[in-house]
């Protein structure tokens, strides 16, 4: 098929498409308008049943914590799934490697250091506040972790590859990300020895406003927070060492 | 209302330059920005923890990781 007909024919399907949505558009309702009585319902019911006051975060870990315990496992099951396809390989030659290491070499920008340092310090409060304060605060687990996470990327690109390696060990951040993936489990099932559901809230439901309020969210929260955190610094390190940025040899 | 219809605007004009940038390291220069200008969307439509997420995700991790395919592509024989 010539330029000449896919530009036609991508035209006429364009020209379709967008009288379709625009006939869809003008027929939604108004910019604003609640929908669902269900949101309702959670924003009046969240506190007093829960005791928390990030209803985003009870959705989340309690009331449909089945769900999101589904999309945890996405994460680690990926990053296992990365470990996997990215083992390194031994039918590469001794020249071929020495060739490929020093490909990525960048000087050391003393500002960026200076200013690195004290960043990663805040950067990984920050995140412990926001995985702690996940009842309490917006944010919570996944989005503390992330923060975590994303310090390792940070701590490369400022430092270069030889602290970052030497502050990273790929086993014990593995066994970090899967303690937080198992507890969350674990947690389910203890719900299920003391008798009742799956992930019921059996723990005692505290104050409002307090750390340790929410019952069982405060603790799938840490769990959470420690897998997602190690899940990142390991598809940095994988990643990372594709590259052969830090002289060790990847997979290819 | 001003600041809505302002990053709604933002959020259409940064994507279409995303799709229009031909280089890939470029494109995702741009689609880190991108990443910038949702969560600020995000912020201001009341989802404050899908902000968190998409600040971190959008604009740290995936260029990084477009940056990281790319060298390897680039070093393919």
């Amino acid at each position: 098929m010539s330029r000449g007909v896919r530009r036609v024919l991508f035209l006429c399907s364009a020209l379709i498409t967008g009288v379709l949505l625009f006939t869809a558009f003008t027929e939604l309702p108004p910019y604003g308008t609640a929908i669902g009585g269900y949101a309702k319902l959670i924003g009046l019911a969240g506190m007093p049943e829960r005791h928390v006051t990030n209803i985003t975060t009870s959705v989340n870990f309690d009331y449909r914590g089945l769900d999101t315990m589904g999309e945890e496992y996405i994460l680690f099951a990926s990053i296992a799934a990365l470990a996997l396809l990215l083992r390194r390989g031994s039918d590469v030659t001794a020249q071929q490697k020495r060739a490929e290491r020093g490909h990525l070499r960048w000087g050391r920008d003393e500002a960026l250091a200076y200013v690195g340092r004290a960043w990663a310090a805040f950067a990984m409060l920050f995140g412990i506040y926001v995985v702690l304060h996940g009842a309490l605060t917006p944010g919570g687990g996944f989005h503390g972790g992330t923060i975590i996470g994303s310090i390792g990327f940070s701590i490369f690109l400022i430092f270069g590859a030889k602290p970052f390696r030497s502050i990273q060990s790929d086993e014990r951040i593995d066994i970090a990300g899967a303690v937080g993936a198992g507890m969350y489990v674990m947690v389910g099932a203890a719900g299920l020895i003391m008798g009742g559901r799956f992930l019921q809230n059996i723990l005692p439901l505290g104050r409002t406003g307090d750390i340790l309020s929410g019952g069982t969210i405060s603790l799938i929260n840490a769990g959470v927070g420690l897998e997602v955190g190690s899940a990142f610094t390991l598809l940095a390190s994988y990643y990372l060492r594709e590259t052969h940025a830090d002289g060790k040899e990847g997979s290819t | 209302m001003i600041i809505e219809t302002l990053l709604f605007l933002m959020a259409g004009f940064v994507s279409a330059a995303v799709a229009l940038t031909r280089e890939p390291v470029k494109q995702a220069v741009v689609l880190s920005f991108y990443g910038l200008v949702l969560s600020l969307l995000f912020l201001v439509l009341q989802a404050p923890d899908v902000a968190l997420s998409e600040i971190v995700v959008g604009a740290a991790v995936i260029p990084l990781m477009l940056f990281i395919a790319i060298t390897k592509v680039e070093r393919l024989p």
